[in-house]
């Protein structure tokens, strides 16, 4: 593959076609070094001044501060400079390679076909030079996996018009700072006229999901923080009155009503809130496939995702949830398997999208709208090994109190034994432990499974919560198949289902059965040409 | 490299015995090894070294001292021992559709890697994986933030064949273009 000559004007070719970047790139390499620092190993840098102030009391004068500073401005600025030395790019029709790294070297080559997103910065420091940094993603990490900090404007721009050639990309004309192609959020023909409403939620809807949402924990996790505060207030304001006839009632009485009054308040904050998100949402669905979303009350938004773009449908059901017979549905797209802020707006881009407070009738005609009609029904679903039950109390259960057991005779003879009230106490808490453990273990052993009809797969999970992910088989990223010892004596194994943005797993079945789902789920990957993302 | 449907012969028996004799099985370098007892010898004296004398002095005592010194030298053992077996258990196989890689000891774990899939790969060489001319590559899907799969042990020149084949397997299970994407 020899590297050849897309661009013109280069930085400086040098054997094999590697270039490197211009002098100027040492200054976003420094900074690079010091916010990756930062990030990754503040801990370790602040131990490390910590020690140097308590050690040396090295920040007892100016001169001090000055010294530490500059002693870190220039370690970074050495990183910085040894990165760009050790940077190198090259390019040809196919793919563009980099080398990069100081100890740890690494050479990464992206194919312009696998480029997902192009963007064309220019910082205020590269202006003056005629320089630009440009960043290529790919789907397959967090951040841009090629970043070349300093390059010629007509070379970078050379190679983001050859990547467009490659990838048939919408061509950007704007120029400057901020270019940038969104490749994976061009949406064609949106029209809204073509849509059709496939449901709409009314406010008792989005109040029963406000009920059986995350939102209760929040709210309980802040009403209970100031729970001090605000009692403290409301018995300053309260009537006298109230308060001697208050005296008179029962502490038990005043105690259960109190957490009445909390909970209650919790939940119609919950479903308020709720209504307020999402008030007037509308699910609709455009006569090209795009997917769109719209509602809110304060800030409305709308959110879409091109059908072939859907990575998972995940069907969640709360443990409230189960009480009120509220589902919700949640539209995955790739990348979403960072944290919460990334998965949502990863780059601005859409990541997934809730469609709130469904019943089941809703929730199963909303998946044959997705996957097509009668994809719901067309699932088998099967449970997992009954040695699941039995390998989780193991490592729960037995070990854990094996363990305690061991060091409770150990302390007694080494020590002294501990007073029998303990003793009982002790006792009471293994017990407690081993009927809550082996409740949780039962029921998620229940929960536990996997479907699979011709062109969809389902994968079961939840202990008091159910948690449904529903996919195309050819929308995998890698499978995999894990044994313990257990499980190999017992013929068992597990399947773990990599997604962009999922990572259902199918627990202790079979081992010829997981291997033929493995090799089923691979087959339609390799051979299914329709577009995954 | 095996041909046929590779995927479907491991099938009946888990990619092990005869159906898993279809994939042929690259088993690290034999160097690797080495670099595993080098990696775990810097890693455990360098620990040896800051703790022992920290332990020491702080608790200023001979026994203390010792203790510091003899527990990471045998966890150090144990551990270099099992990482050292470990390598026994992994290997790499390009079927036809997928790479394959498993790995293990106690745990096992097979992976399968669809070309069509792989986004991208990458090359890497730590300063001891110098010593001995060897690199680990990277396998790069849409499953994750960071790498999906590191094949570690691979000679260098090993390392750029693969990537080169992967590459061009992963061309010819092709790239979806953005136009193919844009009608459903």
């Amino acid at each position: 593959m020899r590297p050849t000559e897309v661009s013109a004007g280069g930085v400086g070719d040098g054997d094999g076609g590697w270039r490197r970047l211009a002098a100027s790139a040492v200054v976003p390499l420094t900074i690079r070094t010091a916010v990756e620092t930062l990030r990754q190993s503040w801990q370790a840098l602040a131990g490390a001044l910590a020690g140097l102030h308590f050690g040396a009391n090295l920040f007892a004068s100016r001169a001090g501060w000055l010294l530490a500073g500059g002693g870190i401005l220039a370690l970074f600025g050495a990183v910085g400079l040894l990165r760009w030395w050790h940077f190198r790019f090259r390019f040809d029709e196919r793919t563009i390679e980099v080398r990069e790294g100081i100890l740890h070297r690494r050479a990464m080559r992206l194919p312009f076909a696998r480029v997902q997103n192009l963007r064309i910065d220019q910082p205020f420091y590269l202006r003056p030079l005629g320089l630009v940094s440009l960043h290529l993603d790919g789907a397959g990490s967090a951040g841009s996996e090629v970043d070349l900090a300093a390059v010629p404007r007509a070379l970078a721009e050379r190679i983001a018009e050859h990547i467009r050639t490659r990838r048939a990309l919408p061509r950007d004309d704007g120029r400057g700072e901020g270019v940038e192609d969104e490749a994976s959020l061009a949406v064609p023909g949106d029209e809204r006229n073509g849509a059709r409403l496939i449901l709409s939620r009314g406010i008792a809807a989005l109040a029963r999901h406000g009920l059986a949402s995350n939102y209760v924990w929040l709210f309980l996790g802040a009403i209970v923080s100031f729970l001090g505060t605000i009692g403290g207030k409301v018995r300053v304001r309260l009537p006298a009155g109230v308060l001697e006839a208050a005296k008179d009632l029962p502490l038990p009485l005043l105690a259960i009503a109190g957490v009445l009054l909390v909970v209650l308040l919790i939940f119609v904050l919950s479903a308020v809130a709720s209504v307020v998100i999402h008030h007037g949402f509308r699910l609709e669905r455009t006569c090209d496939g795009v997917w769109r979303a719209s509602g809110g009350l304060l800030d409305r938004r709308e959110k879409r995702i091109p059908e072939h773009k859907i990575q998972a449908l995940v069907i969640h059901q709360t443990a409230i949830g189960r009480w009120l017979g509220v589902w919700d549905v949640v539209f995955h797209h790739a990348g979403g398997s960072g944290p919460t802020s990334e998965r949502i707006h990863a780059g601005g881009r859409v990541r997934r999208f809730l469609v709130p407070g469904l019943d089941r009738a809703e929730a199963t005609r909303l998946v044959d709208e997705v996957f097509g009609a009668g994809s719901w029904a067309g699932l088998e679903w099967q449970g997992v090994d009954r040695y699941y039950v039995r390998h989780r109390l193991r490592y729960a259960v037995f070990l854990p109190l094996l363990g305690l057991l061991l060091a409770l005779g150990l302390a007694a003879f080494l020590v002294a034994p501990p007073p029998a009230d303990r003793l009982s106490w002790l006792a009471g808490g293994m017990a407690g432990w081993t009927l809550l453990a082996g409740w949780a273990i039962r029921a998620r052993w229940r929960r536990a499974g996997q479907a699979l009809a011709p062109d969809l797969f389902g994968v079961s999970d939840g202990i008091v919560a159910r948690r449904l992910v529903l996919f195309r088989p050819f929308k995998i990223q890698w499978v995999r198949l894990a044994a313990g010892p257990g499980e190999r004596r017992h013929g068992l194994a597990s399947l773990v289902i990599a997604l962009a943005g999922q990572r259902p797993a199918v627990p202790f079945v079979p081992r010829s059965l997981a291997c033929a789902l493995r090799d089923r789920l691979v087959k339609a990957a390799a051979c299914d040409l329709r577009p995954w993302f | 490299m095996t041909s046929g449907d590779d995927a479907v012969r491991i099938a009946g028996d888990g990619g092990r015995g005869k159906a898993g004799s279809a994939l042929d099985w690259q088993a690290p370098a034999s160097a690797y090894r080495h670099s595993i007892l080098i990696s775990s010898l810097f890693f455990w004296l360098a620990v040896t070294a800051i703790l022992g004398p920290s332990l020491g002095f702080a608790f200023s005592d001979r026994r203390v001292l010792l203790a510091a010194l003899l527990l990471p030298l045998a966890v150090g053992i144990v551990t270099t021992a099992y990482q050292r077996a470990a390598v026994l258990r992994r290997a790499h196989a390009l079927g036809e559709r997928a790479l394959f890689y498993r790995s293990g000891l106690w745990w096992r774990r097979e992976t399968a890697i669809p070309y069509a899939r792989i986004q991208h790969v990458a090359r890497a060489q730590g300063p001891v994986d110098r010593i001995f001319d060897l690199a680990s590559l990277q396998i790069y899907t849409a499953g994750a933030a960071q790498a999906d799969l590191t094949i570690p042990g691979l000679t260098a020149a090993d390392s750029r064949l693969m990537e080169e084949t992967l590459l061009a397997r992963v061309e010819d299970a092709g790239a979806p273009s953005l136009s193919q994407e844009r009608s459903p």
